[in-house]
């Protein structure tokens, strides 16, 4: 598991790219043999405030790439990645945008 | 030595009362059956309770006419559509073709990039509802060389 992110604010827009190490296994969804594990559920904060809220599914490709812009941001800002997948696992990332 | 175990016992339930928020979204919870709905058309209908949606020039959706890797092709969605609030993907040739769905919350972009999978030659549709409630949307047919969905 793991996260990347390139992650910075330019003119009070903030640009997310981040990589996210997961199998994403369709496995039997997909007529295959290994059980399915893939996210479901994953979500960037920006203090409280929700910044990136995306439903996944095993038709997401493997290590998802994940790119998105938000509004009412500064260079030094955190902003706080999670995610869950089916089996229940999770992960939560800071990143500071530069 | 038991009243440590007990300590300790309230600690990891403390830990999983907090993983869980992460998973606590409507879109899933209200609608998790149309991401096992194996039809376009009843994937649609379960996420946004009817099939029908108005093709709009407003929604724009980037994927590569053909595609040499159905495990990984690059998709790019966006709108200009006054007040959007959720954006899916649909690729129609999938065993479960609702791929991706995105709640848009207020002040983030409605612009997002990702990578997704494809069995075969077919319809990526995107979807956009705006906070009314209507379905605007945008149809691009892929051609897949190699296509991306064992494992």
């Amino acid at each position: 598991m793991g996260i990347k992110a390139i992650a910075k604010a330019r003119n009070d827009v903030a640009t997310v790219k981040l990589l996210v190490k997961h199998p994403m296994t369709p496995g039997s969804i997909a007529g295959g043999k290994k059980p399915p594990k893939y996210i479901t559920h994953l979500t960037a904060k920006a203090g409280s405030r929700l910044v990136y809220d995306m439903y996944p599914t095993s038709a997401i490709s493997k290590n998802p790439y994940i790119k998105f812009a938000y509004k009412g941001a500064k260079k030094g800002d955190v902003v706080t990645v999670e995610w869950v997948d089916n089996t229940g696992a999770t992960e939560k990332a800071d990143i500071k945008l530069k | 030595m038991e009243r440590r175990k007990f300590i300790g016992l309230g600690i990891s339930a403390v830990a999983v009362a907090a993983i869980q928020t992460v998973s606590k979204a409507d879109l899933l919870k209200d609608h998790s059956k149309a991401f096992t709905d194996t039809t376009t058309d009843s994937a649609l209908k379960d996420l946004y309770g009817t099939s029908t949606t108005t093709k709009d020039d407003k929604v724009e959706l980037k994927v590569p006419d053909i595609a040499e890797n159905g495990a990984a092709v690059p998709i790019t969605v966006s709108t200009t559509i006054p007040n959007p609030k959720t954006m899916s993907v649909i690729i129609d040739g999938n065993p479960r073709p609702l791929a991706v769905a995105w709640e848009i919350p207020e002040g983030t972009l409605p612009e997002f990039s990702t990578r997704i999978k494809m069995r075969k030659t077919g319809k990526v549709i995107l979807v956009v509802e705006d906070t009314n409630g209507k379905l605007y949307s945008m149809t691009k047919q892929v051609k897949v060389t190699v296509g991306g969905c064992g494992g």
